[in-house]
């Protein structure tokens, strides 16, 4: 018989499954994403109170079933409540944006600590200073590129022609080929982005940052935005479907 | 389920549709109805068979109501027909058997709107997928003086809220949200720390 796994983890979505279950998705500091289900857990005083709602940090405690995709959940117990998350509408929606876009580029138990720890970190952040369109661009960067999808933003992905040396030319960013093109090599592509340089620059130098996002102020909030949509749609295009809290963000981009 | 006789078969194969019944569950209830007297029987399948017929959505608050056929099908619920319910308060709750939650508290006395639901940006259900805007409309047409927000603290429930005060606060009503603490009866010593924190968070004067 299986044994019981304990480890730290984040709650990314909790669905109601049945009169008193629920199938809980975990992303775990030391198994990666485990879904499971938590038998009873509508109305559990003990095994389950209040640590199932997601961005909770929590204390998981889990078995593996033979045969079965679905892990089974025995207990867990609340580490840390971000709890100004749930204070603010805009949090709400950052913080469900973090958890969707981590469900959908991580597969089932692919262990990455530092995954892990950029999504902690995220919420960390979330909690104690707001949202921002510059944590939020962060967060989707590093993401990105912890997950293995580091878009490449230096040179052209076709020619090799670098945006900083070439000063003439529009630039595009190609969903397909993970990074940006020239004018003249993006005129064969479809699904391309238009990226203007002061967008360029702020994912070069946000992509350069390490741990927390640099000073807010050295960005124009336009290059943010812009900057956004980008990483949005080459989120979408990665895990392969629109994102449902896409639309809710929108909303509420700014605090 | 082929060893039952076809009527049996059926009546397990819809009753295992029910939440939290198992094909033995079901084949139990089934035998059971089996052995009941036949008007009792009748009565059960007359009830379910009504419950869709006779029920429908109130057309102010969208709780459950009985669809009166003396009165050319209205659809107004006890509730709202009550001229002794306090109308300067509506309680906004997320689905129809919150409603009857409430009301056996016997502690409030205003009126009902339900909104079917919660804003949930994970499902990509929004603020539009709910009866906001028809709570919005009456607001402004009643003289609504509280709006008290009776979603669960959850997530959803708690965006849900804060959307709700957001909108409806610059209409110059008051907004305010239940209370959230320990239950009567309940125990501080294994309280959880986020129901006690709320509870210190919202303490009150004695």
């Amino acid at each position: 018989m299986p044994s019981f796994v304990v480890t730290p983890a984040v709650v990314l979505r909790s669905r109601p499954y049945g009169e008193s279950d629920k199938i809980v998705s975990f992303f775990t500091e030391l198994h990666g994403k485990v879904t499971g289900i938590a038998k009873g857990a509508k109305r559990s005083r003990r095994r389950f109170v209040n640590s199932l709602e997601p961005f909770s940090l929590v204390r998981l405690r889990f078995q593996e079933r033979a045969n079965a995709s679905l892990a089974f959940i025995h207990a867990c117990d609340l580490v840390r409540v971000f709890k100004s998350l749930t204070a603010h509408l805009d949090r709400i929606a950052h913080a469900s944006y973090f958890m969707e876009i981590t469900d959908g580029l991580v597969g089932e138990r692919d262990e990455n600590r530092a995954i892990f720890t950029h999504l902690t970190n995220g919420l960390s952040r979330l909690d104690e200073h707001g949202s921002s369109l510059l944590s939020l661009t962060f967060f989707e960067l590093k993401l990105l590129a912890l997950a293995g999808y580091q878009p490449h933003l230096g040179q052209c992905r076709r020619c090799g022609m670098g945006w900083r040396e070439h000063r003439s030319g529009a630039w595009r960013f190609s969903l397909r080929d993970g990074g940006i093109l020239c004018e003249g090599c993006a005129a064969f592509r479809k699904e391309v982005l238009p990226l203007s340089r002061g967008a360029l620059g702020a994912i070069a130098a946000l992509q350069q940052a390490r741990g927390v996002p640099p000073d807010g102020d050295s960005f124009p909030l336009e290059a943010l935005g812009e900057s956004h949509l980008a990483l949005l749609r080459f989120l979408q295009f990665q895990i392969g479907r629109e994102l449902k809290s896409a639309p809710f963000l929108e909303a509420y981009l700014l605090p | 389920m082929s060893s039952y006789p076809a009527p049996l078969e059926r009546l397990i194969r819809e009753l295992c549709k029910l939440p939290g019944i198992g094909e033995k569950t079901a084949a139990r209830l089934a035998f059971f109805m089996l052995k009941e007297n036949a008007d009792d029987v009748m009565a059960l399948a007359d009830s379910i068979g009504k419950l869709k017929q006779a029920l429908g959505l109130c057309r102010t608050c969208f709780g459950l109501c009985e669809i009166d056929s003396r009165r050319d099908g209205e659809l107004s619920c006890r509730v709202c027909e009550d001229p002794r319910r306090e109308r300067e308060k509506i309680c906004v709750v997320e689905e129809p058997s919150d409603v009857m939650a409430v009301e056996k508290s016997l502690e409030y006395k205003g009126l009902y709107h339900v909104l079917h639901g919660t804003i949930s940006p994970l499902d990509g259900v929004g603020p539009d997928a709910l009866k906001i805007r028809e709570l919005l409309e009456r607001v402004r047409n009643a003289g609504v003086h509280e709006i008290i927000v009776a979603t669960n603290p959850t997530v959803e429930g708690e965006a849900t809220a804060l959307y709700l005060s957001k909108v409806i606060k610059p209409l110059g009503i008051r907004v305010t949200r239940i209370a959230r603490g320990l239950p009567m009866g309940g125990d501080i010593e294994y309280t959880d720390a986020v129901t006690l924190g709320k509870a210190l968070e919202g303490r009150r004067e004695i």
